[in-house]
């Protein structure tokens, strides 16, 4: 299969606080990659940096490679935005816009670039929303306020946000933490419709999510990226004494 | 006494004396109104709202142009303070954690307290000097002068207050940082920014020193901004000192009708704050 992303030796800081050291992974295309490991390993500023919103934050800074399709997105004459463009994101807390409609919301990322053809963007929230399995549920109140949805709805809304500015690699930090079992099982069930058009990469606290969802997983601790397999591997055949530990629960 | 008894005597005084700050406060206030209401009220008219100033001598007469000055006046300064407040706001909350950031936050808080007279001095060796006569422009640009570092001071807070998780989500999109500060973090502190706005234009329109230095004050309509233009506080303030008994009568009226002026902006300034769920959200941290 083909690797849509390569990371090649990538560290990372906050200000002197060194917060990622050399890693190097490859993203597979069609199919989910989860990152696993402990609170403050490193997992959400690893996937910051592959879409560039690491460099956001006043003092962060990065070394190494991220290619997307070969090219290095972090060449002098790249533009971020147009990276993250094609690199979406879902938080883990579900964002969005306060002032803005459930249809605006999702239009956001077109609107707010000057995208102006009403009949195009109706279909484009439409297939959104669809594609994030909200559709049926919002399609009689898109004026009302994003804000006014369930979390679980919220969340769905922010991945149909994500998805109608038509991204090709999708990037989720721990998009179930914030909801209940049954959001969480919904949200899971758009990974695997999800995963025949894009390369998804999920940071996940939850080993079952990982063993659920994914088709490779990669154990980071200490800001380390200590081993990175099949998951079937990961869970059943460690090769790595902490990543056993992990993953049976001793520590973490 | 048992600690008990002492805690809740305890409590007592301190509440006792949280209620007596409360009727400090307000009834100064409540005494002004009042008095206010009780002096004027007889004279608010019709013809005060419509009419001219009458010669010196004849009875009547109205406050027509120096209220329709007064929002001129507002309206230019308004017009300069809210651009220039908000811009220095975005500014400072968003490129603004460094020296000069620091010094412009100094600067801005020590004009907030400059006495109103010396601006008013300050527009009138800038605009009213050069022009060669007092204008409805100088009293304006004074005025706004004094808007600014009210709404800079605000505008600031309310975008710090947006959450970053909202900046992210916007830039994740791949939307720039210019129309995400601008679409989503300005649109989103839109409701403090403009209660800001109206607490500076509270603030402005009881300003009577800088006027007398730059609009200067006029018994003739006027609309044009390179004239001297009457306003309400000029004119409370030329008719009080008058020995005319029907020009104390119109003072107090005049008076009147400018604080409920004051009043109807602060109501929309609290009406606008209570839809800002921004405002609501730091209140209850």
């Amino acid at each position: 299969m083909k690797n849509r992303v390569e990371v090649h030796d990538l560290s990372a800081w906050f200000d002197e606080q060194q917060v990622l050291f050399d890693i190097n992974v490859a993203i597979e295309d069609k199919c989910v990659t989860a990152i696993i490991g402990p609170s403050g390993c490193g997992k959400s500023t690893f996937i910051r940096c592959v879409n560039r919103l690491h460099e956001t934050v006043p003092g962060a800074r990065m070394s190494g490679r991220v290619l997307l399709d070969k090219d290095d997105i972090y060449a002098q004459v790249v533009d971020p935005v147009a990276i993250r463009k094609r690199i979406g994101m879902v938080f883990q807390r579900p964002n969005p816009f306060p002032t803005m409609s459930i249809f605006d919301n999702v239009a956001a990322g077109l609107k707010l670039n000057g995208f102006r053809r009403s009949a195009e963007l109706q279909e484009i929230v439409q297939r959104s929303l669809e594609q994030a399995a909200l559709w049926d549920q919002v399609k009689d109140r898109l004026g009302e306020a994003g804000a006014s949805l369930s979390g679980g709805q919220q969340q769905r809304l922010c991945i149909a946000r994500a998805l109608a500015v038509e991204p090709e690699i999708l990037l989720m930090d721990e998009p179930c933490s914030a909801l209940d079992p049954a959001a969480t099982q919904r949200v899971e069930d758009l990974l695997v419709e999800l995963q025949n058009n894009y390369a998804i990469v999920i940071v996940t606290h939850n080993m079952q999510q990982a063993a659920r969802v994914s088709k490779y997983t990669g154990f980071f601790l200490n800001g380390g990226l200590i081993e990175f397999d099949d998951t079937s591997r990961i869970f059943t055949n460690p090769q790595d004494k902490r990543t056993e530990d992990y993953i049976t629960g001793r520590f973490g | 006494m048992n600690p008990y008894n002492r805690r809740r005597l305890v409590s007592r005084i301190m509440l006792g004396l949280c209620a007596a700050s409360v009727v400090v406060v307000v009834v100064p206030l409540l005494l002004i109104i009042g008095y206010l209401i009780y002096q004027g009220i007889s004279s608010v008219n019709l013809a005060l709202f419509t009419q001219m100033p009458k010669p010196v001598g004849e009875s009547g007469g109205g406050m027509a142009n120096a209220i329709a000055g007064s929002l001129l006046l507002l309206g230019l300064a308004s017009g300069f303070g809210m651009v220039v407040g908000v811009m220095t706001g975005i500014y400072l909350a968003e490129f603004g954690d460094n020296k000069f950031g620091f010094i412009v936050r100094f600067l801005s808080e020590t004009l907030n307290s400059t006495p109103s007279i010396i601006i008013g001095i300050f527009a009138y060796t800038i605009i009213v000097a050069p022009m060669r006569h007092f204008s409805a422009l100088a009293g304006g640009f004074a005025l706004g002068v004094i808007m600014v570092p009210i709404i800079a001071r605000t505008t600031e807070d309310m975008i710090r207050l947006v959450p970053t998780s909202l900046r992210e989500a916007s830039l994740a999109l791949g939307v720039n940082k210019w129309r995400t500060i601008f679409r989503v973090v300005l649109r989103t502190a839109s409701p403090g920014i403009l209660t800001g706005i109206m607490l500076a234009l509270a603030r402005a329109a009881g300003e009577t020193a800088p006027l007398l230095f730059t609009a200067l004050g006029s018994r003739f309509w006027s609309l044009s901004v390179s004239e001297p233009i009457s306003s309400l506080p000029v004119q409370i303030y030329t008719y009080a000192i008058s020995p005319y008994e029907d020009w104390h009568r119109q003072a107090w009226a005049g008076a009147l009708i400018l604080i409920g002026i004051v009043v109807l902006i602060g109501l929309a300034a609290r009406f606008l704050a209570a839809r800002s769920s921004l405002v609501r959200g730091a209140r209850r941290r």
